[in-house]
């Protein structure tokens, strides 16, 4: 039997981490929660106790005394709620859930990951594995090489800057601003990830084998779109899905694509699985008209 | 299989109902029928016309509204309902095939499966077709599917019905559908019943499923949907007539999307978590500090505007159309036959009962089949009135 109980956790620290977003540390309290078998690309739902419960990436996997790092943007009522908690907080937890990034398929190949906004986020801890392979010659697991191109609106809204300063040392990182700003870091272009993509390959030296994607969803289908073209095959374009979920094992139904479910089924997938889920949908004009809301929407 | 006669089926529901919590169809004095509770003194008497509940018995395993888990400030403690030992008495075939549905898709969820465990299916097949119903289009019904119930009662025929009076047909017969329903019977002294039952029943089945009449729209109407030839103006029409007002979803038997909420003390609450702080106790209240509360699930529809809005504003099924076309997707596409064996829709007609938009199974069904979006006046009509 599944369970639909969280186990607690405790908000061990945070710090300000962009515009509306914090970078949480938690601990859980239980032992033996089972954290060794989470892997880069689950997520985990979270309760803020009163106000429900909301599915949130790792930023970095549970280690072995239960401590793990997330990033929260405030965007609604659960978000507002979880930033007036303080440290020493108890909240609800139930994790890993989902599919991973497919880690066994990167093996020795060029992989490019390409962020939009928060979309580094489910993508930090899978750079890190792939990082620390490359720099410690763990040879017969490792890629060949890992290529990161960032993209955000502006300075303010770009996310895991601790993260990124790490990473400079220890790969290629593009950073990429939709708008400029006079606290720019020098070596930042201006545009979306795709508008630099030659340049970006150029300077990194490697043609990409799998993309790894996780942004707008527009964003994702862009450069899913732009990779075909380029002569990547479907199945090495690796993408994550946000949907709206309540339970995150695949019963309450919120988050279809097709006849799938991103909670269980995702929120990894690769580009052909997953635009032959939503080919099965059709794709219509908005209504012009406000249907009826159900109250609490 | 065996099979035995039986005197009358009050003879069988108050045999068990000793030993069973009973839950019965009963009709009030409009002829509308529901599920009921039913006690020594309220026992009713047993239907055997073709009168469809209004509502199947979804709500006494998927419960419309219950707890999951507690919590006191320091820790989760979920809530599964205790199990009781219930017969539901007289489930019709597609009820019992959307219960066999449902136990497939809440095989792991610890709630459904404790108040599913103790329970006794007694089913019964219908000797007419019922107002709305087409199970028959969908594999169903009338008669009740294999391994769909632990007994099965088999009414006796009217002879209007069957033209020549056959004294064999005329017969109440029990058949075992499990282990579990022979079990059920020990203690009830039966006599079997004659060597042709099972070409009794196929033939009353026969002759209900004539009594139909054609059915054609649906197999068309499914045909179009699983080749992708379904007009997106067809769906745009059908979402301006959804009046989203979940009645669909709430009466079919095999919906099972719910939403959660929490309930109980909450430091600054607002929306639906405060709207509930005013039925809690002041204790509850003022320990807001420790956030006691609870986690309800509650049914919820996929025709809601906000069904797949994420906090973010961003919403993946916006167009109202796109949410119908996606129920009935649901209902009737062969991707999910992989995993439960058969469609999603189980021929009730209830959603056709209920819908004020007229689009239920056969409405849009027929909609589909005769390919008239663009004859489609009522919606045309619809959407002239919010033209600017």
């Amino acid at each position: 039997m599944i369970s639909l109980t969280p186990e607690p956790v405790r908000i061990a620290e945070c710090y300000d981490d962009g515009k509306d977003t914090r970078h949480y540390r938690f601990e859980i309290m239980a032992e033996n929660s089972g954290v060794e078998r989470i892997a880069p690309g689950q997520f985990f739902m979270l309760t803020v106790p009163g106000h429900g419960e909301a599915p949130f990436t790792y930023v970095s996997l549970p280690d072995d005394e239960g401590f793990f790092n997330a990033l929260v943007r405030k965007t609604g009522d659960l978000t507002a709620a979880l930033f007036k908690k303080n440290t020493g907080d108890v909240l609800g937890y139930r994790g890993g859930l989902g599919e991973p990034w497919p880690l066994a398929t990167l093996k020795n190949k060029n992989v490019l990951c390409i962020a939009g906004g928060c979309g580094l986020a489910p993508m930090a801890a899978l750079i890190d594995r792939l990082s620390y392979q490359l720099n410690h010659q763990c040879s017969d697991e490792s890629v060949n090489s890992v290529v990161l191109a960032y993209g955000s609106k502006n300075v303010d809204t770009q996310v895991l800057r601790r993260e990124r300063e790490n990473w400079q040392h220890e790969l290629p990182v593009f950073e990429i601003l939709e708008k400029t700003s006079a606290t720019q870091q020098k070596n930042t272009w201006v545009g979306n990830p795709l508008t630099h993509i030659d340049k970006i390959i150029g300077v990194s030296g490697k043609e990409p084998e799998v993309v790894i994607c996780c942004g707008p969803e527009v964003l994702m289908a862009a450069a899913a779109h732009n990779f075909v073209a380029r002569g990547l095959s479907a199945e090495n374009i690796w993408l994550s899905y946000e949907r709206r979920m309540h339970c995150g094992v695949g019963l309450c139904g919120h988050c279809y694509v097709g006849h799938e479910y991103v909670c269980t089924q995702g929120p990894v997938f690769n580009w052909k699985h997953i635009q032959a889920l939503v080919n099965t949908q059709p794709q219509l004009e908005k209504s012009r008209h406000t249907t009826i809301r159900h109250c609490g929407y | 299989m065996q099979a035995f006669k039986l005197q009358s089926a009050e003879q069988l529901r108050d045999f068990l109902a000793t030993d069973y919590k009973l839950y019965q169809v009963v009709a009030d004095e409009n002829n509308n029928a529901h599920w009921e509770e039913a006690n020594e003194e309220t026992k009713p008497e047993v239907i055997t016309e073709p009168l469809l509940p209004q509502t199947s018995t979804k709500s006494l395993l998927f419960s419309e509204r219950e707890s999951l888990f507690n919590f006191d400030g320091e820790k989760f403690v979920a809530t599964i309902p205790a199990g009781e030992k219930k017969v539901f008495f007289g489930v019709r075939a597609c009820d019992l095939v959307a219960i066999g549905y449902q136990d497939k898709f809440f095989k792991a969820d610890p709630y459904y499966q404790a108040r599913r465990r103790d329970t006794l299916l007694v089913g019964m097949d219908c000797i007419k077709p019922c107002a709305n119903g087409f199970c028959s289009a969908v594999d169903a019904g009338p008669a009740v599917r294999e391994n769909t119930a632990d007994l099965i009662l088999v009414p006796p025929v009217e002879p209007a019905i069957i033209s020549a009076a056959d004294k064999e047909k005329n017969q109440w017969f029990l058949v075992v559908g499990s282990e579990q329903g022979l079990e059920a019977l020990n203690g009830l002294a039966l006599e079997k019943a004659d060597d042709n039952w099972q070409q009794v029943r196929q033939a009353i089945e026969a002759e209900t499923i004539a009594a139909f009449g054609d059915q054609g729209v649906f197999a068309d109407g499914i045909a179009k949907i699983n080749q992708n030839k379904v007009e997106p103006e067809v769906w745009q029409a059908a979402g301006i007539q959804c009046l989203t007002c979940s009645g669909c979803s709430n009466v079919c038997p095999t919906c099972s999307c719910y939403a959660t909420r929490d309930v109980g003390s909450d430091i600054n609450g607002s929306g639906m978590a405060a709207e509930r702080t005013a039925s809690v106790t002041v204790k509850a209240i003022k320990s807001a500090a420790q956030s006691e509360f609870t986690r309800e699930r509650f049914w919820d529809s996929c025709l809601y505007e906000g069904f797949q809005k994420e906090a973010s504003g961003n919403n993946p099924a916006e167009a109202a159309g796109q949410r119908v076309a996606r129920f009935w997707y649901h209902k009737f596409s062969e991707d999910f036959v992989k995993d439960f064996g058969r469609y999603g829709c189980v021929g009730c007609g209830r959603c056709d009962q209920v819908c004020p938009g007229v689009i239920g199974a056969k409405s849009i069904m027929t909609t589909i089949a005769n390919d008239s979006h663009a004859k489609n006046e009522s919606a045309k009509r619809i959407e002239s009135v919010f033209e600017p």
